[in-house]
């Protein structure tokens, strides 16, 4: 678990280093007449998806959104919506994101399933991604349940490494491929 | 301890609801009688209008995508707060029935979380009744695992709306394990412009002194009306005591989530409503 002033902390130093490395998060701030107070971060990638006609199923390339490239009849882009948030509840980081085809329809839960389906599996899905409340903005987006965290960070964190917020986010992301230069946010985490 | 005259009333309050079709929808010429229920406010709507959306689908074109979602006065309904907050939220005590449209087609899904089956109400519920059991009961980690079998009963019985199969076994849950009292107070306030405040508060301010709903409203709801008497303060439809323990609320006045839902009504804000219906 992580306190609420050491995520603040870390939230701000995760942003500076994402704004060294142009890796385009954005910071939130709640307005001060909002409970809580707990600053928060965002980012929006495109993200070009095969989709394989047999199967249905997704695996995803992630390229600058600045490159025009032709699009085949079976790749889709998709726009995602990451949002990183601290839980009140279990005072740990959470995973809040919103997928959507270039119409703008957001994918479905199953769909995003599928897309996880290599980490995730079948077995516990329910209890592991579902759509649920966006506890700032009170929409819905889908959610990597926080319940466990802070029983898989024990495990994995050593105390003496430094960053509890990038341990977390090297977990999570791979899950939802969402591709983020870790060994450079390391390098200045160090050096901050 | 609960109050089990308390416990029957929150579990048999209900509110009359009239059900129409968007008559945006209707494929032929002829209107279908509107739907009456009589729902409990403690349940979630896709766990009571199984009989709504056969009555109504009938009279739309039908197609692949057709999902039921519902809205009040424009606003879209989210089902997963339970009846009696939207009630509270958006509806009129003294304009029964509660007129709800239903829709099929063009689901709102900005604003609304998919609700394709009874499973992701399930998981809902499972989550929070987590959340709640987190907040009451533990410092550092959730053990859930142990108490599965136990969400999985609480859940069937909310489902079957059945009181004594629910207290049965939502007592173990109501009962504090480490102390006299809960660690933490498991709550949500709906505040008059539909946000949502949730954060955890402790059900004892110091060793002898046990928080009350006051306390909490201050906290995070402060310099408003409702601090002020100016707002009614809401839980299950009733104006609530502000000198009234958390501690109280939590074991006898929690919806089946082990959540307290407070709604803080203005009614200023509702009279422009009822003023100017969209």
């Amino acid at each position: 678990m992580i306190t609420e002033d050491d995520f603040t902390k870390e939230i701000n130093i995760f942003y500076a280093i994402s704004q060294k490395l142009n890796d385009q998060w954005q910071l939130h701030q709640p307005d001060k007449s909002s409970y809580p107070q707990t600053p928060w971060l965002s980012k929006r990638v495109i993200t070009k998806l095969q989709i394989e006609q047999t199967s249905q199923k997704f695996s995803p390339e992630v390229i600058p959104a600045d490159i025009c490239e032709i699009i085949t009849p079976l790749s889709k882009y998709i726009t995602g919506d990451y949002h990183i948030i601290y839980s009140h509840i279990y005072k740990v980081p959470m995973l809040f994101f919103n997928l959507s085809f270039s119409n703008g329809a957001k994918l479905k839960l199953d769909e995003v399933w599928e897309l996880t389906h290599d980490t995730i599996g079948d077995t516990d899905k329910w209890s592991f991604l579902t759509e649920d409340e966006h506890p700032i903005l009170s929409l819905p987006y889908f959610c990597l349940h926080p319940c466990n965290t802070g029983r898989f960070m024990e495990c994995l964190l050593d105390k003496t490494a430094g960053s509890y917020l990038l341990m977390w986010i090297s977990v999570v992301t791979p899950i939802i491929k969402l591709d983020i230069p870790l060994i450079e946010y390391y390098k200045y985490y160090q050096l901050s | 301890m609960e109050c089990r005259e308390v416990l029957l009333i929150v579990w048999k309050g209900e509110i009359p609801i009239q059900f129409v079709l968007d008559p945006d929808e209707l494929s032929g010429v002829e209107t279908p009688d509107p739907f009456f229920l009589l729902a409990p406010r403690i349940t979630y709507l896709p766990l009571v209008t199984e009989k709504v959306s056969r009555h109504f689908h009938q009279h739309i074109n039908k197609s692949e995508d057709d999902e039921i979602w519902f809205d009040y006065g424009g606003d879209p309904l989210k089902w997963h707060y339970p009846i009696g907050v939207l009630f509270d939220m958006y509806g009129d005590p003294e304009k029964l029935p509660w007129k709800i449209t239903v829709h099929f087609k063009e689901f709102p899904a900005d604003e609304l979380i998919r609700c394709s089956n009874r499973d992701v109400v399930q998981s809902y519920f499972f989550q929070r009744l987590k959340e709640a059991d987190f907040l009451k009961q533990h410092k550092t980690k959730v053990v859930a695992d142990l108490v599965k079998k136990d969400f999985k009963q609480v859940w069937t019985a909310l489902y079957h709306h059945k009181f004594e199969e629910f207290w049965l076994i939502n007592q173990k849950l109501m009962k504090p394990i480490e102390s006299d009292t809960f660690r933490l107070i498991p709550f949500k306030i709906y505040t008059p412009d539909h946000k949502v405040i949730q954060a955890s508060f402790p059900s004892m301010l110091t060793e002898n002194s046990p928080s009350t709903l006051g306390d909490l409203i201050h906290k995070f709801y402060p310099n408003t009306k409702a601090v002020t008497g100016d707002c009614e303060v809401k839980i299950h439809g009733v104006e609530v005591e502000m000198h009234l323990t958390l501690q109280w609320i939590a074991t006898n006045l929690s919806y089946p989530d082990n959540f307290i839902h407070i709604c803080i009504i203005d009614p200023y804000s509702k009279l422009s409503v009822s003023i100017f219906p969209m």
